[in-house]
């Protein structure tokens, strides 16, 4: 298959296809950006042998006086990506062991969830 | 294609001329269906075989008659076994691991099982499951939303 990334093991190889990989790339991004795997894009690129991730996503804004917090309170959406940028190129080479050249996020919306309102 | 054990029964010793009493011979149905056993007993493979064997599986399934070598293929030359293995592997487990596993499964299970030697497990991860996505039909070459 194409876009399959290959190791070798003892006794025979490893193959991950582009699909699976694919899959396990936005469930990654998913998780670090604390969306649904099906809101995320992901392109699989070779880059000289090394595989080059590009992925798509809206960004979910938090609300900048929530209670329930988790993260700093000066965390800035950029902040937020960069560190999900991290995460997801520390995660996916994990998990996939494949040799990572790059993680590109690139921000296509902005989703907001509205207040709840008590009434 | 079929194996043949001429020297069942011996000891490692080459055994006189016309001493043995007949032929053992296993089948690669039987190798294979040995094979995908074993795998289905590994921690992280999800399901076996790709898309489309796992469609018929599921139908196959719903009429009791599962065909446990699905996603495996094996090819015995005399007395060495290569099988190639088709895998959904569960997420957040790192697939090299699974892979391994499998393979590791695979060996043993042939091994002790049939004794015929495994020069090599190619394994191939076609897809990941996703626990909270119990099987949402979505397909890697769908239109972006607007």
């Amino acid at each position: 298959m194409s876009g399959s990334t290959v190791t070798v093991a003892p006794h025979g190889t490893n193959r991950i296809t582009a699909r699976a990989m694919n899959r396990l790339v936005s469930a990654v991004a998913a998780d670090a950006l604390g969306l649904r795997p099906s809101q995320v894009r992901v392109d699989l690129a070779d880059a000289a042998g090394r595989l080059d991730l590009t992925v798509r996503t809206p960004i979910r804004l938090l609300p900048r006086d929530r209670d329930e917090t988790d993260a700093p309170a000066d965390d800035t959406t950029l902040d937020r990506t960069e560190r999900a940028q991290h995460d997801i190129r520390g995660t996916v080479a994990t998990l996939t062991g494949a040799d990572i050249a790059g993680v590109t996020v690139r921000l296509t919306g902005a989703r907001g969830r509205p207040p709840k309102r008590v009434d | 294609m079929t194996s043949v054990t001429p020297h069942i029964g011996s000891d490692g010793t080459d055994l006189p001329a016309g001493t043995p009493r007949g032929t053992t011979v296993i089948n690669d149905a039987v190798v294979a269906k040995i094979a995908g056993l074993a795998v289905r007993e590994v921690t992280g493979v999800h399901a076996v075989g790709g898309g489309a064997a796992r469609a018929l599986g599921a139908i196959r399934e719903a009429l009791s008659s599962t065909d446990h070598s699905q996603g495996v293929s094996v090819n015995v030359t005399g007395p060495l076994v290569a099988v190639e293995l088709s895998i959904v592997a569960e997420y957040p487990l790192p697939l090299q691991q699974v892979a391994d596993d499998a393979r590791t499964a695979i060996i043993d299970a042939i091994e002790t099982l049939v004794g015929l030697e495994v020069t090599e497990v190619n394994v191939t991860i076609n897809d990941v499951h996703l626990p909270d996505e119990t099987d949402e039909t979505d397909d890697t070459g769908e239109v972006p939303h607007p």
